[in-house]
């Protein structure tokens, strides 16, 4: 079985700062995959990688047994992959209804057509009712996106991701920011509505890692210090001292 | 028992929009009943066409974001190419009726805009703004070199009676004319309107909020701009050519930057965050080209005044303030704010006429006294070389501010108490 997702010896450097330095990963279909590591360490632009925002400077990235590396955002997309951002992207003059409608239109097909109305489109209607009710946003869909509360823009940014159905995700801190209980609950929000995906996650916090992760990827210093189940990656010596360690100690201390 | 057949909706229910599109073609049918004199007639022709055109430019401005300073080059080509075809019509041996031009404008504008906005689209944002400015002054440029096509400084002249009259319409009359661009403008606005409740118009805000997430979507936020600029191209081409029946004469102003400039001006004035905006903002442009510029020679300081006032105080344009109004006269306790409304109506009325009187002193100051005809302003004769016409524009410009920051303290004072806390602040 091929892997949907595929990154070799994938490397970034801006100016001399080599970012990612020969990452390897491997994703089988429907895995969620959670990566940690420090700050800084290059989870963002990993996935900026992944999803086209950036090229690499070297290496190779297959999605679907397809080669994506150095293909534009929408191209990528197009094969099957999408993505959230940790720092909330959404159509903000818009209303959150219009916000998911536009992210359902292009996987059904309705292309940059003006020769049809979107009132008269039942399927994308239909999709983003359907996207609606599950985020828990019926209520909202009138309210434009910039006059949502921070959790309500997160599920939004949830939502835009989700509505192409596609095959892969990459979803960077998609609770960021917010508190332990929302965290819980979008969290539960994410493993239901994601059933049957392929999950690429960042995530800080390491309950909910352990707890949704088929497999952890620790990232550090541009590199790929452990992949491996939840059980085996707590227990690597190495991850236990570069990272898991010091985390537990800080979370020690403030506890 | 028949299986219930699932219950039809209302047949004769219609999308709302159509409410608007009824009751501008009832103004539109009603109109030249109302204003009879050929010069009236002449005034809502031209609105017709500005409406078009602004319509067509806020595809780029309000809908799309895109800050163009060069979208005369669209409607003014489409105008040289309407123009031509109306000479070709005279002269040549194959021909295009002349109900028919307005369209050869719109598929020249849209040619041009295949062309010129390729380059322009690539790029949003700042770098849009200036490669729209760098087209218009080329094709501004090309207007004043090619003499045979732009018809050098005379411009181009043609003549609409011309061909076989069908039904006895030979666009003689003002008001055959006025008919005909009537129902251009009329099946343009509707298409416009159309527009925005297609998949691209909708994909065109989005690109306008956030281009990059768009990409992450599955879309070209290029391609999106290009499409959509491609279509305002065409409108704006269409507007054109009405322009050229209405006054069968091209000249090099219709490329230029001063009309790059109004359409800039009035779409904002009127509103670009409203569909409806660019319309009032038509409405506002003709009158004040046609009728303010003969009340005084002042006019277009007057407008920069109001434009800067405008962007500073109420950046949603006429539209958004009357929404606003809307507003806050449909709150329960709205009797309580009349006063004070009136109250900030009034003033700012006062000081407006105080500012007024003095940009008249000081125009006819600088520009007339040497002649020593004095100023005549509200029927009175000012001198300017007197203090006293001074001290009282001064002196009702004053009164008219404090009046308004008086009653405005007594208007935000009252709304605090009765509005809640989200449903938006004064002006």
């Amino acid at each position: 079985m091929t892997p949907v997702l595929r990154l070799q010896g994938v490397h970034k450097r801006f100016g001399n700062t080599e970012v990612i330095q020969g990452v390897d990963l491997d994703v089988m279909r429907g895995e969620r995959v959670a990566i940690i590591g420090p700050n800084g360490a290059g989870k963002s632009t990993l996935f900026n990688l992944i999803s086209g925002r950036f090229a690499p400077s070297q290496g190779r990235i297959e999605l679907l047994g397809q080669r994506i590396d150095g293909l534009p955002p929408h191209a990528i997309h197009r094969l099957g992959l999408a993505r959230s951002f940790q720092i909330t992207h959404l159509f903000n003059g818009m209303t959150v209804y219009e916000n998911l409608r536009c992210s359902v239109l292009w996987s059904l097909g309705h292309g940059y057509s003006c020769w049809k109305f979107l009132s008269s489109m039942k399927d994308a209607n239909d999709r983003t009712e359907a996207l609606l009710n599950q985020l828990g946003l019926g209520h909202k869909r009138h309210e434009l996106a910039m006059n949502l509360s921070y959790a309500e823009q997160r599920a939004l940014e949830l939502g835009v991701t989700l509505g192409s159905h596609s095959e892969v995700l990459l979803l960077d801190e998609p609770t960021a920011g917010m508190s332990r209980s929302e965290t819980r609950h979008f969290i539960q929000l994410i493993a239901q509505i994601t059933q049957g995906k392929t999950l690429l996650m960042v995530e800080h916090d390491m309950g909910v890692v352990f707890e949704l992760a088929d497999k952890i990827a620790v990232l550090v210093h541009g590199q790929v210090m452990a992949f491996d189940t939840p059980s085996q990656v707590r227990e690597n010596q190495q991850v236990q001292a570069a990272y898991l360690g010091a985390l537990a100690a800080a979370e020690g201390k403030h506890a | 028992m028949n299986p219930a057949k699932p219950l039809r909706a209302d047949p004769f229910a219609v999308h709302p929009a159509w409410r608007w599109m009824f009751l501008l073609a009832a103004f539109m049918l009603l109109a030249p009943w109302v204003f009879r004199s050929p010069f009236a007639q002449a005034v809502l022709t031209q609105i017709g066409i500005a409406m078009v055109a602004c319509l067509s430019y806020n595809i780029l401005l309000g809908q799309g974001g895109m800050l163009s300073f060069g979208h005369a080059v669209y409607t003014g080509l489409g105008a040289y190419m309407a123009m031509h075809a109306l000479q070709s019509a005279g002269s040549a041996g194959w021909s295009v009726p002349v109900s028919l031009i307005p369209l050869v404008g719109g598929v020249c504008g849209m040619g041009f805009a295949v062309v010129l906005g390729y380059v322009t689209t690539r790029r949003s944002g700042t770098t849009l703004a200036m490669i729209t400015l760098g087209m218009a002054e080329l094709v501004f440029a090309m207007s004043l070199m090619f003499t045979d096509f732009f018809g050098g400084e005379a411009g181009l002249s043609g003549n609409r009676v011309q061909g076989r009259a069908l039904w006895g319409i030979d666009f003689k009359s003002q008001t055959q004319v006025y008919a005909l661009i009537a129902i251009y403008t009329w099946v343009c606005v509707g298409l416009m309107y159309a527009f925005t409740q297609t998949p691209l118009g909708r994909l065109l805000n989005a690109v306008r909020d956030n281009a990059e997430r768009l990409s992450f979507i599955g879309y070209q936020p290029q391609r999106v701009r290009y499409l959509a600029f491609i279509i305002s191209g065409f409108f704006a081409g269409v507007s054109g050519g009405m322009a050229v029946l209405h006054f069968e004469i091209v000249t090099a102003e219709v490329v230029g930057a001063a009309r790059s400039g109004a359409y800039l001006l009035f779409t904002f004035l009127g509103g670009s965050s409203y569909f409806a905006g660019p319309i009032l903002g038509a409405v506002g442009m003709v009158l004040s080209a046609v009728l303010l510029s003969e009340w005084t020679a002042a006019w277009l300081l007057y407008l920069g005044v109001l434009f800067v006032a405008m962007v500073m105080y109420a950046p949603g344009g006429l539209a958004s303030m009357g929404v606003w109004h809307l507003r806050w006269i449909m709150q329960p306790a709205a009797s309580r704010l009349w006063t004070w409304y009136l109250g900030c109506f009034i003033s700012a009325a006062v000081a407006a006429l105080g500012a007024a009187s003095a940009i008249e002193l000081f125009y006819h100051h600088q520009l007339q006294s040497s002649v020593g005809t004095p100023l005549r302003w509200l029927g009175q004769s000012w001198a300017t070389d007197q203090p006293m016409p001074w001290a009282l524009a001064a002196l009702i410009l004053l009164l008219g501010l404090a009046g308004w920051r008086f009653f405005k303290r007594q208007w935000d004072k009252t709304w605090e108490t009765m509005a809640p806390p989200r449903s938006g602040a004064a002006p």
